[in-house]
């Protein structure tokens, strides 16, 4: 697969300097979004997908710093870009949606103002009035009910998939190139996952957006996305497309993961795990991360970091089984 | 028609709000020392506007023909709290400080309290640095007893009500500004901020629109039950003589002059004492009552056992 690069990602590292030791959530990744793809970045909690998303919009709060990389938009570095033209693609180019709904919402504020506040802070010449006017068509797109009524609402008054729209509608108010969806189910039962994910495929669709899906749902990515990038303890293991990573899974951990997946047409005893337990991320083991918890470990493993190869066109992996030494 | 037909349109879209209110107000009006507050203080602020108007006698102007047959007088129906050593009205007296203390108490407060406020956002939201000389400095005026401090003040401007008042307000922003940072720090934290600075909204918007609203509940409690400390830190001034001079007739002034003839002439200090002791005494369960009513959980509670009532 080709295409226009709408994001790339250049050696990232974003590193915790907390009183147990520096933490280093996201280790040197690159990665690479094509225009109008689903893009889905996999992995388990705390592996730092989270703050991949987060180091895109320049948003990772103290102590946490972007200690190196670049990560380009459209051919800017939005790394090194002064605060006041990120604050421009903020919300505008680049949206981001996040995992709770339930308090990304300004809890004072009607639902209609706050989406309005998003329009009028971006697209200043536009009136209040027409703001609110689009607001509601907005709300009529995500599919909300009764969308004259709700626009006045609080959000404490709304369902918890309820709220999750209200936020997409903020989100693609702007009609960003780049949709940056941070778990947006992992809030929500699973009934309205599967709802909130049309909904978000749909107005991908008409809006013409690229989607950044982070997610540590297999299903999901399956069902939505065209690639996936799955990451380990702050490093990218593989990188895929869809079909190829769930057929033909090169890295140990990408394998031991979709092994965890429960299959309900198979009856088994146990449900398999990933041996082991994540390594703590101040003292990472030297070599590759996966090393003590690999079944096919060899004495490299532990000494050297394998370099990321790409085993057949575009299916790229970092593991020693795969690199020719 | 026409009109009832948009009240009730209206009434229709603010449902949620009115029912918020409704229940603030039924969280207010449930306790007896919230309604004792709520009288104390609403009279005080009452008389504070209209004193002088109903004020029987002039509360200045000294009558030197009958000065020496007014003088001292006890409380009697002409004169319901007595006579002070000029033969005026203490009656009237009492009623003209309402409105000084009131004014006292606003001025100090509405110097105070936006200080406090932009500071506290300030240091919190910026954190680091800013944060660290901003609240050091508040540390060393905390670091003072705020009467101590406001008398060094008040000496060094100059006995009157004005300098009273700007050595008031000058030691009674630190807590506004430690109340409000403990909030910011708490409420930047929240996903909603995050998201706002996610969708591009300039750190301003997000700071007044989004924080502030958010962190102004302790600082009303704190504004009202401190309407009460700063109405009795004035008088303390103007006890030993650093606020209001004569013959303004300022509560803490009046208790200082009647001192003298305590305790045979004890309507003197007994009647503007009590002024300050109900006023104060007033913001206090008002300050109280607010914390309740203005805490969402509960309103919530509320709710709960009115439905259950029902």
């Amino acid at each position: 697969m080709s295409g226009e690069v709408l994001l790339r990602v250049e050696d990232l590292r974003v590193y915790f300097y907390t009183y147990a030791g520096v933490v280093k959530a996201v280790d040197g990744i690159d990665l690479e979004v094509y225009r109008g793809e689903s893009f889905a970045l996999v992995g388990e909690t705390g592996c730092g997908k989270s703050t991949v998303a987060r180091a895109v919009l320049r948003l990772i709060p103290p102590p946490g710093r972007i200690v190196s990389g670049r990560v380009f938009f459209e051919g800017r570095d939005l790394l090194s870009l002064p605060e006041k033209e990120l604050r421009a693609i903020r919300g505008a180019d680049i949206a981001y949606i996040c995992q709770d709904p339930s308090s990304a919402l300004d809890p004072l504020y009607t639902c209609g103002y706050q989406i309005s506040e998003t329009i009028v802070s971006h697209q200043g010449v536009v009136k209040w009035r027409d703001a609110w006017m689009y607001a509601l068509k907005l709300l009529k797109q995500v599919a909300i009910p009764e969308a004259e009524k709700r626009i006045k609402n609080y959000p404490h008054e709304l369902s918890g998939g309820m709220k999750q729209r209200v936020v997409i509608s903020m989100s693609i108010a702007n009609r960003p190139k780049l949709l940056i969806a941070d778990e947006p189910t992992t809030a929500l039962d699973v009934t309205i996952q599967a709802q909130i994910m049309d909904l978000i495929m749909e107005l991908k669709k008409l809006y013409n957006t690229t989607l950044l899906l982070i997610t540590h749902n297999l299903g999901l990515v399956a069902e939505y996305c065209d690639r996936v990038a799955v990451m380990y303890l702050g490093k990218i293991v593989e990188v895929a497309d869809v079909y190829t990573l769930f057929e033909k899974p090169l890295h140990p951990y990408t394998q031991g993961l979709l092994k965890a997946i429960p299959n309900p047409l198979k009856r088994v005893e146990r449900l398999y795990s990933i041996p082991g337990m994540i390594p703590s991320p101040v003292n990472l083991p030297p070599g590759c991360r996966f090393r003590p918890r690999c079944q096919f470990a060899k004495d490299i493993c532990a000494r050297e970091e394998p370099p990321m190869i790409e085993v057949e066109p575009n299916h790229y992996v970092a593991c020693w089984m795969y690199a020719k030494r | 028609m026409r009109l009832l037909h948009i009240l009730h349109n209206w009434r229709k879209r603010n449902r949620a709000r009115l029912r918020e209110y409704k229940l603030m107000f039924t969280a207010l009006t449930r306790s007896p020392t919230a309604i004792a507050g709520l009288v104390l203080s609403m009279s005080f602020i009452i008389l504070g506007i209209v004193g002088p108007y109903i004020a029987p006698y002039n509360p200045i102007e000294i009558d030197f023909e009958k000065m020496h047959e007014l003088r001292l007088q006890p409380p009697s129906w002409e004169h319901p709290f007595g006579t002070d050593e000029f033969g005026r009205d203490l009656f009237s007296r009492v009623l003209c400080g309402a409105r000084i203390s009131l004014m006292v108490a606003i001025v100090v407060l509405s110097i105070a309290i936006p200080l406090g406020i932009v500071l506290g956002l300030i240091a919190g939201y910026f954190g680091g640095v800013v944060d660290e000389v901003i609240m050091r400095v508040t540390d060393v005026f905390l670091s003072f007893p705020g009467l101590i401090l406001a008398i060094a003040f008040s000496a060094a401007f100059g006995a009157s009500i004005w300098s009273a008042m700007a050595a008031i307000a000058l030691v009674w922003w630190p807590p506004y500004v430690r109340v409000v940072r403990g909030q910011v720090l708490q409420i930047k934290e929240s996903l909603f901020v995050e998201a706002a600075k996610a969708l591009g909204l300039n750190p301003l918007k997000i700071m007044f629109r989004h924080i502030l609203p958010n962190a102004l509940t302790p600082v009303i409690v704190l504004a009202t039950l401190d309407f009460g400390s700063v109405i009795l830190v004035a008088a303390a001034l103007s006890f030993i003589g650093l606020g209001a001079q004569p013959p303004t007739p300022e509560w803490g002034r009046l208790v200082a002059d009647g001192r003298a003839y305590f305790p045979e002439k004890w309507w003197y200090v007994f009647f503007p004492g009590l002024a300050i002791f109900l006023t104060a005494l007033g913001w206090n369960l008002l300050g109280d009552a607010l914390r309740d009513v203005l805490d969402p959980r509960y309103r919530r509670r509320l709710e709960f056992k009115e439905r259950r009532g029902r």
